[in-house]
């Protein structure tokens, strides 16, 4: 089910309704609403991967009692690589099992061992598995780890892995965060719920009015970009850097308001990226519950910044690489990986990634030219390796790039559509103001009255049923 | 929970009553600012999809009054004619595209799809009457609703641009002088590589609508022409397929209209555009033959041939 669709409309005041009215005396019972709402709300995609989100749910429940009951070493070792075998099993096969046999194939090819026909799945990839599979084995992890306690309520277990708001496409929960959310009652909160219906609004303004119809020009340019000029080239790229932003930033912010409607606190995955001022900061502000996991559960593992000098690039670069490779299974994903572990490297190796911790121009409306600088530069670099995760190939990603630094760079773009450019401006704006909120449209009581907030939100619902683009999938339900 | 409840209708409330009003008016305004009197010269009324819109140049046949548009079904033709006679009593011919293309099924998709309600449906709402805005409900009733909201924002487009144009229509029709780009090979090729056995499937909701144009131009003692224009060779076999059923109608149905079956017409290859509309060499070379011939002005017998 799509947020952005008739079908949610009616499925979650269905759901709120029953959540506060019906089910409010029993937590357990309000539980087992968020489960079934959960399984249904994913159901309606397709039915038959249910089964996978109910498997891997009861391993990792009964891997998580069985490491909790024991203090053997190696039992406890094996029983978290039962559970990161079944979810990376599940996540390989499903994701990356034609990436590897065709690559191989080419490989043996390559060094004179033909193989013509490699073996190759017919299979569609369940939505949202490796924002679930990443969500279950932080649990696994935790429990081994001794940050968590193994739960005993199945069902609070099940509701954690399933839970609708962000089941498909994140935030990647760590369970530290969610799960214990499952065991106290949540109480009814006008605001919290005000705010989160407004997070809702502005999620789905970006969406449907910055990110698909940014998509419709990005598409046409991406797919005929050797007849395009240098300057559209650029202009495409930085059309496909407002689609992908307002597509999944927007996704999150319709999840987190979501989950606020049922009395729930998910991790914020995104803080105003665009306005880094470096690349370090631009992954402190991207995809949090990600850069996070993989911080946690791979980086630091690995060693992190400690350790000699080719140590730090070895993690950074698995660190990027992996994380691109999380993407999708195309070498376009690992390069686009590369790229800003290349862009990383010299901030970390001249101990300048922590250089800018707090908000870009804080207290003041402008900001420095040096500001304004950075934000320009760390945005271009970040506008390349988008080409790389936008293209079909490295070839095209390259040709794509060759025609951007062009003559024609310098020439009028063929594609101008200005009521496009326009909302990309209001909004850029927009989240230039509210850069130190948690959401742009968190308002401040005081300041703006009820007729203005209302007018505000009449104004945006305006925007969205009059010029919103044509219906997309989200883009990182492919992921 | 009585509190938010309260305010979530009263939001509602207010803003459903809003976008009514807002519609309304913009639509009060389309009908009182937007004059459908054409020049008092333009006796001949040519109107149907893209293919009549890029097939006559009335600047040639200086008589005639081209209102074709992109896209536009016989409903949406039957709304132009219907308005264009109301305010236009000079009018002694109507002429009206009628290819195969016309009667296939897949014209069905251009009343009730998403795409082509969203774009058509606000160009078009005020010149409904309550059975047209039924009919297209019934066609597709979540489309028909979400769209109606675009409306407001497309009347105020087309206002401002009626007033700025000097009054004129284009945002409903007239001759697409536009297609220069010669995307024929394309076309061709794209023909081969689709090529497929079709079921011969006619399209329900057309068929409707040209009954009702039919009945209303007999109704207000006009002429009614069916032209066929040309389409290229390639696709005369298909076109085959339907020729049967495409005569039938016309015989049985609409027997005091004239049928004009230009669709075989010799015409150069550089004069088309795709395989289904011409350039603006193409429509030069067809307006020109239908002005010597005087197809348009003076009375032909039907040709049911197709070959």
């Amino acid at each position: 089910m799509l947020f952005n669709s008739i079908e949610f409309i009616i499925f979650l005041p269905i759901v709120f309704i029953l959540y506060w009215v019906v089910t409010n005396r029993s937590l357990k019972i309000q539980n087992l609403l968020l489960v079934i709402a959960s399984y249904f709300f994913y159901g309606w995609w397709d039915w038959r991967f249910l089964f996978l989100i109910a498997f891997s749910s009861f391993v990792d429940y009964f891997v998580g009692i069985r490491i909790a009951k024991t203090n053997d070493k190696t039992q406890r070792k094996l029983l978290l690589l039962t559970s990161i075998f079944v979810n990376i099993g599940f996540l390989g096969f499903f994701k990356y099992f034609n990436f590897f046999s065709e690559n191989f194939a080419k490989a043996f090819t390559f060094l004179g061992l033909p193989i013509t026909d490699p073996v190759l799945l017919n299979i569609i990839l369940p939505v949202g598995i490796s924002f679930y599979t990443f969500q279950t084995l932080s649990y696994t992890i935790d429990v081994y780890k001794r940050k968590l306690e193994a739960t005993k309520d199945i069902i609070a277990f099940f509701a954690f892995v399933s839970f609708f708001p962000q089941l498909v496409a994140g935030p990647i929960e760590r369970a530290t965060n969610l799960l214990p959310q499952f065991y106290k009652k949540r109480t009814f909160e006008y605001d919290s719920i005000v705010d989160g219906m407004r997070q809702i609004l502005w999620g789905l303004f970006k969406k449907m009015v910055i990110a698909d119809n940014c998509a419709k020009y990005a598409n046409d340019i991406f797919a005929n970009c050797s007849s395009y000029s240098g300057s559209t080239l650029l202009l495409g790229a930085v059309f496909f850097a407002f689609q992908i932003y307002g597509d999944f930033s927007g996704y999150s912010d319709v999840a987190i308001g979501t989950a606020r409607l049922f009395g729930m606190s998910l991790m914020r995955n995104f803080a105003f990226p665009y306005f880094s001022r470096d690349i370090a900061e631009f992954w402190r502000r991207w995809h949090i519950s990600l850069s996070t996991w993989f911080r946690d559960y791979l980086y630091i593992p690995l060693g992190g910044s400690h350790g000699g000098t080719w140590m730090k690039i070895r993690n950074i670069f698995i660190i990027f690489i992996v994380s691109g490779f999380w993407h999708g299974a195309n070498w376009t994903f690992i390069a686009w990986g590369a790229l800003n572990a290349v862009y990383f490297l010299p901030l970390m190796l001249l101990n300048k990634n922590k250089s800018n911790m707090d908000t870009v121009a804080k207290g003041r409306f402008l900001p420095s030219l040096k500001d304004v600088f950075q934000i320009g530069l760390t945005f271009f670099i970040t506008l390349i390796a988008w080409v790389f995760f936008r293209a079909e190939s490295l070839y095209m990603a390259v040709h794509y790039i060759i025609g951007i630094f062009s003559v024609s760079l310098f020439s009028l773009p063929q594609v101008f559509p200005i009521d496009i450019l326009c909302f990309i401006i209001l909004f850029t704006l927009a989240e230039w103001l509210q850069r130190e909120k948690q959401h742009t449209l968190q308002f401040d009581k005081v300041i703006f009255s009820k007729v203005a907030r209302w007018g505000i939100y009449y104004s945006i619902i305006w925007v969205i049923l009059s010029f919103g683009g044509d219906q997309q999938e989200f883009i990182y339900f492919q992921f | 929970m009585k509190k938010l409840i309260n305010d979530i209708l009263k939001f509602n409330g207010i803003f459903i009553i809003g976008n009514i009003l807002l519609l309304v008016g913009t639509i009060v305004l389309e009908k009182n600012i937007i004059s459908f009197n054409i020049p008092s010269d333009k006796t001949v009324l040519v109107i149907g999809t893209s293919q009549v819109a890029s097939a006559i140049n009335d600047d040639i046949l200086t008589n005639t009054f081209n209102f074709s548009d992109n896209g536009s079904g016989y409903f949406y033709t039957y709304l132009k004619i219907r308005k264009i006679l109301e305010h236009n009593p000079q009018i002694d011919t109507v002429v009206i595209g009628y290819s195969y293309l016309d009667i296939k099924k897949y014209r069905d998709e251009w009343v009730g799809k998403a795409t082509m309600l969203k774009f058509k449906m606000p160009q078009h709402l005020f010149l409904f009457d309550f059975s047209d805005f039924y009919f297209l409900y019934i066609s597709n009733p979540y489309e028909v609703l979400i769209n109606i909201h675009r409306t407001t924002l497309q009347g105020i487009k087309h206002i401002i641009k009626y007033l700025l144009s000097s009054h004129s229509l284009d945002s409903w029709g007239g001759f697409d002088d536009s297609m220069e780009a010669d995307k024929l090979q394309e076309s061709k090729n794209r023909h081969i590589a689709c090529k497929k056995i079709e079921k011969v499937e006619y399209s329900k909701y057309q068929e409707e609508y040209l009954l009702k144009i039919y009945s209303l131009v007999m109704a207000k003692n006009v002429n009614l022409i069916l032209l066929n224009v040309p389409i290229h060779p390639m696709l005369k076999e298909e076109q085959k397929e339907y020729t049967k059923y495409y005569y039938l109608l016309a015989q049985q149905k609409l027997s005091k209209a004239t049928i004009i079956n230009h669709a075989n017409m010799d015409i150069p290859e550089y004069g088309f555009f795709d395989l289904v509309h011409l350039n603006y060499e193409g429509a030069k070379l067809y307006s020109e033959y239908l002005k010597e011939h005087n197809f348009l002005s003076e009375s032909h017998p039907s040709d049911y041939n197709s070959d």
